[in-house]
């Protein structure tokens, strides 16, 4: 996944100890791109909790959307009530969820 | 890289003087000690207990440096009175041609293991996980271990390696996993240590200890840098080794270090009790206590936190029944995934057919010990909650490993043995 690493370094960057941030991806399926972005986030973001937004039998999980304060989003522009962009890269942006 | 050359220091300050203690303890202690199996076991031991600090002090080297030269002046302090290791014979120049093949195949591997951060999926979702996850906060967090939502952290793995890496982070003051493989170089120098100390003593032969240790350096330099299976391997091998030779202590506590490392480790004590029973050893049984103490707390405190394990979640029995009802499940899974070297395990099974009865009668605590420990291992396949064909694919070549070193090793001195025996006959 291109830029994937780096926007992932991006998102440890913008964000502090203690956010709960889902993972959006332009692939709706675990095994076939989903999981491999997520599980490829934990270790770089760790002191944060990083939240999938399927799970591994690629259900939605609205659940992990409504306790996430933040959204990385690889590749794809989610439009999410509740969420503003807060910055925007080559490969993928940043959104916080707005008071 | 210098903090984590200073933990691999620190270790060997802590470790041997320890490793001498514990030596001059053994009432039937050998006064010759050699230097490569005490440097071995005292970096084994050197790397559990820096590993423990982090779970005991606060999480600074302020606190943490001074403990471990306080641990190491009194235990070189208390083993003063032992006898210094034993001069070592002369090499032959057969033996030097072996420890440079040995050396050189270690300094490939130094390089093979710090070229990159570790890359491997366990120690981004696990092993590396978990210990960055806790430098993050300072302390072991319990918060993160219970709820995390990811099935492969696995909570309830041992912490002994996620707190090695801390321990190195601490050094530091910061996380840096650029050269973490380092790790991994010292567990299996370590092993390798032990092997040709215990191969030195047991052939009295430089060129037999020599060339041993040469052939078992692919068996102790594992490929999976930054997971446990390397520490494990090294605990578990020495361990065996140690309490083969009769070394109980120090064989119990290195054997209570690798249930520290991987939860394997705990059916390992069981299976090395039965190993003692078979080899009529009953009486040694009681002595493995530390391989029992050393895991405990881990064991109450994972327990008090109800820390998931996959393999004992519900419905355990229903599970083995299913599995053994379709056998052939089990078994097309395991003849699907790679052996390894076809050619070793050739060698390997001749080596046994010739020395059938030496491994029968003589390393009967041995070979009691791996049989028992890999049925364990089929049992954990038996009752695995995951797809079979999917646990088997990741694990099988792992878990072969852990068993393949002690195994080689008592064949080829068996072997060498053997050979030694029949030479002078063939003489006469």
């Amino acid at each position: 996944m291109p830029g994937a690493r780096e926007l992932i370094l991006e998102v440890r960057a913008r964000t502090k100890p203690g956010d709960v941030i889902a993972i959006a991806v332009p692939f709706t399926k675990w095994d076939q791109g989903y999981s491999y972005l997520f599980t490829r986030a934990l270790y770089p973001l760790t002191g944060r909790v990083v939240l999938p937004l399927i799970d591994e039998h690629d259900r939605p999980r609205a659940d992990n959307l409504a306790r996430a304060n933040v959204v990385a989003a690889y590749r794809c522009e989610p439009h999410l009530a509740g969420f503003a962009v807060v910055w925007r890269g080559r490969d993928g942006m940043l959104l916080r969820r707005v008071p | 890289m210098i903090p984590e050359l200073c933990a691999i220091a620190l270790a060997l300050a802590v470790g041997i003087p320890l490793a001498r203690m514990l030596n001059f303890l053994r009432v039937s202690a050998s006064p010759r000690d050699n230097v490569s199996l005490l440097t071995g076991e005292g970096l084994l031991l050197g790397i559990g207990i820096c590993a423990a600090t982090p779970a005991l002090l606060p999480w600074s080297r302020w606190f943490i440096v001074p403990a471990l030269l306080v641990i190491a002046g009194l235990s070189a302090w208390r083993s003063a009175g032992s006898s210094p290791p034993g001069p070592p014979p002369a090499p032959s120049r057969w033996a030097l041609l072996f420890y440079a093949l040995a050396l050189i195949a270690l300094i490939g591997y130094a390089l093979y293991a710090t070229v990159a951060p570790p890359p491997e999926f366990d120690y981004l979702t696990n092993w590396g996980f978990k210990a960055k996850a806790f430098f993050e906060v300072r302390s072991i967090d319990w918060q993160f271990l219970g709820k995390a939502i990811y099935f492969n952290v696995h909570p309830d793995y041992p912490l002994l390696l996620p707190l090695t890496y801390d321990f190195i982070a601490i050094l530091r003051n910061g996380w840096s996993d650029a050269h973490l493989g380092v790790v991994h170089v010292a567990f299996a120098t370590a092993l390798l240590l032990v092997i040709h100390g215990a191969a030195l003593e047991e052939t009295r032969s430089r060129l037999a200890a020599a060339f041993i240790t040469a052939a078992l350096v692919p068996f102790a330099a594992t490929p999976w840098i930054g997971l446990a299976e390397g520490p494990f391997v090294a605990f578990a091998t020495s361990a065996l080794l140690l309490i083969r030779r009769g070394n109980m202590a120090l064989g119990a506590i290195l054997l209570g270090l690798a249930a520290s490392t991987k939860n394997e480790g705990l059916a390992l004590i069981v299976a090395a009790a039965l190993g003692l029973v078979c080899a009529r050893r009953a009486r040694d049984v009681i002595r493995l206590w530390p391989a029992v103490a050393i895991p405990l707390p881990w064991l109450i405190a994972r327990s008090l936190h109800s820390l998931s394990t996959d393999i004992a979640a519900g419905g355990v029995i229903a599970r083995v029944v299913d599995h053994l009802r379709n056998p052939m499940q089990l078994i097309a899974a395991i003849a699907s995934v790679s052996l390894g070297k076809p050619l070793l395990w050739i060698a390997l099974a001749i080596g046994i057919v010739i020395v059938s009865r030496t491994l029968a009668t003589r390393e009967r605590f041995l070979m009691v010990t791996l049989v028992v420990q890999f049925a364990c291992y089929i049992g954990a396949y038996l009752a695995t909650p995951f797809d079979l064909a999917w646990h088997v694919t990741w694990s099988w070549e792992r878990l072969v490993t852990h068993l393949t070193p002690a195994l080689t090793y008592v064949v080829l001195t068996s072997l060498i043995a053997w050979h030694d025996a029949s030479e002078p006959a063939a003489q006469s």
